[in-house]
């Protein structure tokens, strides 16, 4: 286990400095200077001499290469540096959006599970039948839908049948709690909903496997009712792999969420991604990037190690 | 590789392709897929549709007309106007053969060079495989569309014909090593084939071996794959325009449509958004659907 854990760790810092010189190199042949853009952008007027030392103080007038290192060390001192347009530290702009992202993120997820259920079960159990085709259009239908446009959808659905929709602006957890999370359970709904459509086709193929199994066949002769079959015994085994998909997306679930948060008027990460973006704001993007793949190889550790808890054979390799 | 024989018949790899005439094989896929061929059929008419735009439209998808703003739908506007007096159905219409075209040939030309790649991998296996998945781990551990949304940022806009060249790249290049590694999967299994083996007693070159013994026997599973990619560039290239990223106004984009649209505008006029989201909708849940549908009709494990 001990080998199998520095091995993975191994792979996993590798992959890390592979992503950091990659985008560090990528960024670097974006047309045009971030120092200057900043200065120039809204109709200021920069000399050459102030340009020469504002590009020194964020580190720009030495070579490549001093530039790499100097970002390289820092990473590996958890240290993301400053962005170029605020000024404030990186781990601070992301530090205080990366909590709203995150907490979007759990709750689309704990909704993509419980949504998900419904129709994999039903899935698994009806295959072949029209209740089957039925749910494989509604779950393609699911994945077919994009988020923002779902969006404006329950805004409109909502507005009709309440008269009411969540409030745009942002307000604190502590002033109005029940404000705070009617603005995060709608986004988390539609991100949900996506989700759910592809568990659900996930659950039913995995369902589908399990019921097939010997221990379901030993459990139904041994007297055990059918609904306790499928739940007790069948589910708890086919929500594995689902489990793991649903890990391994989460990175990609928190990218997803650019779109939406826009949408929303989320102050999250996304939102910091889109800035970073307009303002060529070199060193916040590559932040941003290296901490998308810090969370991607993380989980997937942590998936890993799960497994390999789970099961002695994975451990061999 | 000397130990295949047995096992992979067990395992129920695909056996070499035999040539069957072509509407043999849409008849059986008519019959035994009526979903998959009823997505075929809504694609077709798009392509035609999106094809005959300029004939079919009604209006000039670009001519704002301020007498007539946010008009709902009605004969004279079938789908009513936007916020500046444009045709709601002349600029979908519009915008549907560049969202078609760039979706097809973005997951074209990604699959192939994804396939090239995880056909490689499978292939030599040792440690071009295990190079390989590394850089594939590297590329995969950036978000899709974070990936895309950088891309676009480093190369800017370059138009050649009317089509943004670097915002293909941008939506290409992300999927690549996810079809690697979809692509990697299926020629393992054709791998262990024994007339991989057989080819390869009979003293063939490599690159024979993946032209001509491989490659026809992940046709099947590179389709499936074509198909169920053209529906998520597409779904990628609408989340893009709809953050202004890659098209600008006043294109007749679909995802740009969307975008810029307030709460005011939307909750007074909502066709200005329904019919732009369905429009991507529809194409989306075609390509899906008949991905869905030729994974079942192509594979045989799923065959009932």
């Amino acid at each position: 286990m001990l080998s199998f854990l520095v091995k993975r760790i191994g792979q996993l810092l590798f992959t890390l400095w592979c992503v950091a010189t990659l985008i560090f190199f990528m960024l670097r042949v974006l047309p045009g200077d971030p120092v200057e853009f900043k200065y120039t952008s809204e109709g200021g007027v920069i000399t050459a001499e102030q340009l020469q030392q504002q590009r020194q103080r964020f580190g720009f007038d030495k070579p490549l290469v001093v530039q790499y290192g100097h970002w390289i060390a820092g990473l590996a001192q958890l240290e993301l540096g400053t962005s170029i347009w605020s000024e404030n530290p990186i781990a601070q702009e992301i530090g205080t959006r990366l909590g709203v992202t995150v907490q979007l993120a759990l709750l689309a997820l704990a909704f993509g599970l419980v949504m998900a259920l419904p129709p994999g079960i039903l899935g698994a159990l009806s295959r072949g039948t029209w209740l089957d085709q039925l749910i494989r259009v509604l779950t393609v239908t699911g994945q077919s839908v994009p988020s923002f446009w779902l969006a404006m959808l329950v805004i409109l659905a909502m507005l009709a049948t309440f008269g009411w929709i969540p409030a745009i602006e942002a307000v604190s957890f502590r002033e109005r709690p029940w404000e705070y999370l009617a603005q995060l359970v709608v986004p988390a709904a539609v991100v949900g909903w996506r989700l759910s459509s592809v568990n659900a086709r996930l659950l039913r193929s995995s369902l589908i496997e399990v019921l097939g199994q010997d221990y379901v066949r030993t459990a139904h002769a041994k007297g055990v009712g059918p609904a306790r079959v499928v739940w007790r015994h069948a589910l708890t085994n086919a929500l594995l792999p689902t489990v793991t998909v649903l890990g391994i997306e989460f990175a990609g679930l928190l990218g997803g969420l650019v779109v939406t948060e826009q949408v929303f008027n989320i102050n999250g990460i996304g939102r910091l991604l889109m800035q970073a973006i307009s303002y060529s704001d070199l060193a916040l993007l590559q932040g941003l990037v290296m901490l998308f793949a810090l969370i991607y190889v993380t989980v997937g550790f942590a998936v890993d190690i799960a497994h390999a808890l789970l099961d002695p054979r994975i451990r061999v390799h | 590789m000397s130990t295949a024989s047995v096992t992979s018949e067990e395992a129920g790899s695909p056996a070499p392709v035999k040539g069957r005439p072509a509407y043999k094989v849409l008849r059986r896929f008519v019959r035994t897929q009526p979903l998959g061929a009823l997505a075929l059929l809504l694609i077709a008419s798009m392509f035609i549709a999106g094809s005959f735009a300029p004939q079919l439209a009604p209006y000039d998808p670009l001519a704002a007309a301020f007498d007539a703003v946010l008009q709902p739908p009605s004969g004279a506007h079938w789908l009513g106007t936007d916020n500046f007096g444009r045709d709601v159905f002349s600029r979908i219409l519009h915008g549907m053969r560049p969202a078609l075209l760039l979706g097809v040939s973005t997951a074209l030309i990604g699959s192939l060079i994804g396939a090239a790649i995880g056909t490689t991998s499978a292939y030599f296996g040792g440690r071009v495989d295990a190079a390989l998945q590394r850089a594939n781990d590297v590329l995969l551990s950036i978000p899709l569309i974070v990936a895309a949304l950088v891309v676009v940022a480093v190369l800017g806009r370059n138009v050649v014909a009317g089509v943004d060249i670097n915002l293909m790249i941008a939506i290409t290049l992300p999927y690549i090593p996810v079809m690697a590694r979809v692509m990697r999967s299926a020629a393992l299994q054709v791998r262990i084939s024994p007339y991989i083996d057989a080819a390869r007693a009979m003293g063939y070159s490599h690159v024979r071996i993946i032209a001509r013994h491989m490659a026809p026997n992940l046709v099947s599973p590179w389709l499936v794959m074509v198909s169920a990619f053209t529906a998520q560039t597409i779904l990628l290239k609408a989340s893009l325009s709809f953050l202004g990223v890659g098209v600008h106004e006043p294109t007749p984009a679909w995802g740009l449509m969307l975008s810029n649209v307030s709460v005011e505008i939307f909750t007074t006029a909502p066709w200005v958004v329904l019919f732009p989201g369905l429009a991507i909708s529809s194409t989306v849940f075609a390509f899906s659907l008949l991905g869905d549908a030729l994974r079942d009709a192509l594979d045989p494990r799923t065959r009932h």
